[in-house]
């Protein structure tokens, strides 16, 4: 599995070990020796209260959140190759809930539209997806990640 | 190949496949792998005589209570939790973990294919049809690794037993 750091970034929105809430992070303070190391000041979202120099190590990010910006910012490090016929930034990441009420995340992208379905094509995007679930799952410990293709649909087939 | 999931692959070669099409043949996938583990517990806890208690010991299994139980094999912590637990040897396979995994998928695509008829996520399709059909194939052909040893015999009794060992 590749093997990266996400450092935080001003304006993130991250819990903290020890604090009740919500933080904004206001200013970070890389370890200049270390990557990966750090500090951040942290705002507590809807006040002006301020927590300084927290440890990266203890702030808290939703997992979802995390995805995101593994898929935003390190997709390439993934080392996966992507189908040509999916659409580039269509990928969307939401947390909720399997039916039995255990945490999910689900990350779904589009795949261009126009070209006729067959088992051979969704064969090969369930390769994509099967292997993209694999390499996110270890960012999302406890929770049941799903990694689902969507076809475009139109208005019409979409209400009938 | 088991009747359901041979059902669920015939489903979804029938091009153009319907969103119904799609949505059986996830539920048969489920299904498939759902009496693939159900039967193997009833064998391994009830004799093939009297006729019908067999059939009787694999009806009283919970779907969400199957999946819940198969929790503990997920990790090599959980497994190990267990054997402290209750103090059966066992290791932790890569096989049982990818069966509970994946039994765990199916389970929860299984409910959006028979109760969602809104799906506002989009997902219903040949992709997710065929990713599912895939995905009990895997449990298949792991279950096929794995079935004779010590660990598959733990898991199945596990299932069936899982909630009782803590006394």
């Amino acid at each position: 599995m590749a093997k990266f750091m996400l450092d935080p970034v001003e304006g993130e929105k991250v819990g903290a070990v020890g604090h009740y809430g919500t933080f904004t992070v206001l200013q970070i303070y890389p370890d200049k020796s270390v990557p990966g190391l750090g500090s951040a000041d942290l705002e507590l979202v809807g006040t002006e209260f301020v927590v300084p120099r927290v440890p990266w190590s203890a702030l808290i990010r939703p997992p979802e959140a995390v995805i995101q910006r593994v898929l935003d910012e390190k997709f390439a490090s993934l080392g996966i190759e992507v189908p040509t016929d999916v659409q580039p930034d269509s990928f969307t990441v939401r947390a909720g809930e399997t039916y039995d009420g255990d945490p999910k995340i689900s990350i779904s992208f589009t795949i261009m539209p126009g070209v006729p379905m067959t088992l051979e094509r969704a064969r090969e995007l369930n390769q994509f997806s099967s292997r993209l679930q694999e390499r996110l799952e270890p960012f999302a410990p406890n929770c049941m990640v799903s990694v689902f293709a969507k076809e475009q649909r139109e208005l019409l087939s979409a209400a009938s | 190949m088991p009747l359901a999931e041979d059902h669920s692959e015939k489903l979804i070669s029938s091009q153009p496949a319907s969103h119904v099409d799609c949505r059986r043949a996830v539920s048969a996938a489920y299904y498939a792998a759902f009496h693939l583990i159900s039967a193997a517990i009833a064998r391994q806890v009830s004799p093939p005589e009297p006729i019908g208690l067999r059939g009787r010991s694999q009806r009283a299994l919970e779907h969400s209570a199957m999946k819940s139980a198969m929790s503990r094999f997920l990790t090599t912590e959980s497994v190990g939790k267990l054997v402290e637990q209750i103090r059966v040897p066992c290791v932790f396979s890569q096989d049982i973990a990818m069966i509970a995994k994946t039994f765990g998928e199916l389970q929860d695509e299984r409910h959006l294919a028979d109760y969602d008829v809104v799906d506002f996520e989009g997902k219903v399709g040949l992709p997710w049809a065929s990713n599912n059909l895939d995905k009990a194939k895997l449990v298949f052909t792991a279950w096929g690794r794995v079935q004779s040893s010590d660990e598959a015999r733990l898991f199945l009794a596990s299932i069936m037993f899982g909630n009782k060992w803590a006394k």
